[in-house]
């Protein structure tokens, strides 16, 4: 493995560490927003790594976040595994097609967030076959925005203050 | 691939303005569709089966079984809020007291439980 490759692999582990932290702190000392709405601070994350590392290494962050995440709190396969895969799952998806759509950092970043929330949903009506939680859809929907208003924000600045990796990755 | 283009463009202006529209007109039109009261117009529901219904102006204590060890339901002067609740997120309690006036459920996700200001079949 040469040094180039190696690099990579140490920011993909850098970026997951971060992901995983954060995606904890929030859990444990950040409760939801009016009971429903996180701000999503691992969503800075993914935008980051998306934009930095690409494609790939966004799926592998996300997944290793819920994962280890959920296995580190002990609730690994829990409710709360599945409603959190499902709501990464959604987003990341989102991302990646705003990603090849070249929308602005701002715009995904929001619409990530909602994809987030509706993709939570989905899986507590669908699996949980708790339909009536679908009530709480446009509550989500108007809270959601202004979270991915603040992780859209907080990744361009972020962003503008990792210099080197984007000289090394060809970013402007 | 440019992170300078975080600002978003007119399109995504609109798009997320329509989006914050529908929201609202659906907050708005959820509230506004209040059912007249009835006789134990609250429901417990777990897995999608009515467990059991309640009139909130009687004072009382339910106790609810769940998937995760289960909760209770305390009611009192109209409203109703979760106590002793056996999960990890603890956001049912978090949600507080619940009257007739408020559309939210309180759910318990782990448990699979929702109190829900209404009656079902």
């Amino acid at each position: 493995m040469n040094i180039s490759k190696t690099r990579h692999f140490v920011y993909l582990a850098l970026f997951s560490a971060m992901a995983i932290v954060l995606s904890i702190i929030e859990s444990i000392y950040i409760g939801p927003i009016f009971f429903m709405v996180r701000i999503g601070l691992a969503n800075i994350v993914a935008l980051v790594t998306i934009k930095i590392l690409g494609v790939k290494e966004m799926i592998i962050v996300n997944a290793m976040r819920v994962v280890i995440a959920n296995l580190m709190r002990g609730l690994i396969f829990g409710s709360t595994f599945w409603i959190s895969l499902g709501g990464v799952v959604l987003s990341s998806v989102v991302l990646i097609l705003l990603d090849k759509m070249k929308s602005s950092l701002m715009f995904t970043s929001i619409l990530c967030s909602i994809a987030h929330s509706v993709g939570q949903v989905i899986v507590v009506c669908m699996f949980y076959m708790q339909p009536r939680v679908a009530a709480i859809l446009p509550y989500l929907l108007a809270g959601s925005i202004p979270m991915g208003v603040i992780t859209g924000f907080t990744a361009k600045l972020v962003l503008s203050r990792i210099k080197p990796l984007r000289k090394e990755h060809g970013l402007n | 691939m440019c992170y300078n283009q975080w600002a978003m463009k007119k399109k995504e202006w609109m798009i997320i303005l329509v989006l914050a529209a529908v929201s609202v007109i659906a907050i708005v039109m959820m509230n506004l569709k209040k059912e007249k009261p009835i006789e134990n117009p609250v429901s417990i529901i777990y897995h999608n089966q009515v467990i059991q219904q309640f009139d909130p102006n009687v004072d009382a204590v339910y106790q609810v079984d769940g998937d995760y060890g289960g909760l209770e339901v305390e009611v009192k002067d109209g409203k109703w809020h979760v106590i002793n609740e056996k999960c990890p997120n603890h956001i049912c309690a978090q949600m507080g007291w619940m009257g007739l006036d408020d559309i939210m459920p309180i759910t318990c996700i782990p448990n699979g439980i929702i109190i829900y200001p209404g009656v079902e079949e």
